[in-house]
């Protein structure tokens, strides 16, 4: 567990990994009532028109809460990811495949949804064929979960996705045998790339997501990658002698800090490692570096969440970002606080092997023309 | 073959005065409708089913009172085989 209530990742993390999983099962909700409608299923007590209404306000709910997912992952900041990116696929630094199979199944989504809206005005040739687009849609957005979920190797987020692909699986099978055998070729294909399609799962899954290393060959940035090591550095560059504190006028500095190293394992091979330093003879004397990831054998972490805050000793918190690059215990991040203002901070560190305590210089220099 | 769909009046007249009400017939695509049944469900005043489970429809004019039911009947259609039409008074 993590050492203390401040080293948990951002609550937007949480939103969008909930989001995401909600949205998964009402995508699947809403295929399998579309296909319930397209085969007129009777349920008792039940009239058409209301599985009807059913299926179109839980799409509606299933947009919903796409449209959080991408807002909160925007809006946490720990992937490098644009407002762009959200829409144009392939394009991101962050698991550009992966993000971008998403990204394509929320294209689709929307096209499926606006024509939906309108589709008194457009027609319905134009709005089936669109609606089609759904079967596409949805095992992009599954795979798109595997690829890049924090929460896709747990047993329970497993067990989630296994039932929304059997039911999914299932209805497309009965979708394609109603009205059999009426467009016999394009049946056929519906119901083998129904069947391949959960037997290529099971292939890929123990050595894609599931395997080893995953973040790193899923595309994630080397430099949220980079091994922020317990382990001796190898830095020769790291100032042997505390250096002499500078500063200038803008708020940038240049100190000595020094501090302490916690690595705590976390469930399913997560690591956390805990930077706290305090630097020498500084307003901002508290800097708290915090790096989660997958721990690499031999001490240290594949970082894939960091956050970093500085800020006095009676407000810590008052600058805070991310990790922007790691080079062996040299750490550089940026920060924005009040009204705009930032700083980048570079801290440069020696960690003797086998102990906790990290010696070391701190360099900030203030973000010019900030906002 | 796709010919334009008919032209739909259910928004047009909804914010209209009474008085255009009276003039509008509901109506089915014989050959678009594939006895889904959900008209029938929702407007039965106006739309029963034949023993296939085709509408057959009255061709009354829509008064106000079920303007908004026949409104929802013609937009809940799956295949938009149901519409209003105005009729020349």
């Amino acid at each position: 567990m993590p050492a203390t209530a401040a080293t948990t990742p951002s609550a937007y993390w949480y939103v969008t990994r909930g989001t995401g999983t909600a949205a998964l099962v009402l995508l699947t909700l809403s295929v399998a009532l579309g296909i319930a409608n397209v085969r007129r299923t009777e349920i008792e007590g039940v009239p058409r028109f209301v599985l009807n209404s059913v299926h179109r306000n839980v799409s509606l709910l299933a947009v919903t809460f796409l449209a959080l997912h991408i807002v909160t992952t925007l809006l946490d900041g720990f992937a490098p990811i644009s407002v762009l990116d959200v829409f144009l696929p392939f394009k991101s630094s962050y698991r550009p495949i992966w993000l971008g199979l998403g990204v394509v199944a929320f294209d689709l989504m929307i096209a499926i949804t606006v024509t939906s809206l309108l589709r008194l005005r457009l027609g319905y040739e134009a709005w089936r064929v669109t609606h089609w687009l759904a079967y596409v849609s949805w095992p992009l957005a599954l795979v798109h979960g595997f690829g890049t979920g924090t929460d896709a190797k747990t047993g329970w987020m497993l067990a989630v996705s296994g039932v929304c692909v059997v039911v999914v699986v299932i209805a497309v099978m009965l979708r394609a045998i109603a009205g059999w055998p009426a467009h016999l070729v394009a049946r056929v294909s519906a119901i083998g790339a129904a069947a391949v399609f959960p037997i290529g799962l099971v292939a890929w899954l123990p050595g894609g997501p599931l395997g080893e290393g995953w973040a790193k060959r899923a595309g994630t940035p080397s430099y949220l990658l980079a091994r922020a090591s317990g382990a001796p550095a190898a830095s020769p560059s790291s100032p042997a002698a505390a250096p002499a504190a500078s500063r200038s006028s803008n708020g940038s500095f240049t100190a000595p800090a020094t501090g302490q190293v916690r690595q705590a394992q976390l469930a399913r091979g997560m690591t956390l490692v805990d930077i706290s330093l305090a630097i020498g003879n500084e307003h901002l004397s508290n800097l708290h570096i915090r790096l989660r990831g997958e721990a690499i054998a031999g001490g240290g972490v594949e970082m894939t969440t960091s956050r970093v805050t500085l800020g006095p000793a009676a407000n810590p918190d008052e600058y805070s970002g991310r990790v922007t690059a790691l080079q062996g215990t040299d750490i550089q991040a940026s920060l924005t606080g009040p009204s705009g203002s930032g700083f980048t901070v570079l801290a440069r560190m020696q960690i003797a092997a086998g102990s906790s305590t990290a010696n070391g210089t701190v360099t900030a220099t203030a973000l010019a023309g900030a906002r | 073959m796709s010919s334009r769909p008919p032209r739909i009046l259910a928004r047009f007249v909804a914010g209209a005065p009474g008085g255009f009400a009276s003039r509008v017939k509901l109506r089915v695509n014989p050959i678009r409708c594939t006895a889904h049944g959900l008209c029938s469900e929702l407007l039965p005043e106006r739309v029963s089913l034949d023993e296939w489970g085709y509408p057959v429809i009255d061709g009354t004019p829509i008064s106000n009172d079920l303007m908004a039911d026949a409104r929802r009947a013609a937009n809940a259609c799956p295949t938009l085989a149901l519409f209003l039409e105005r009729v020349e008074a």
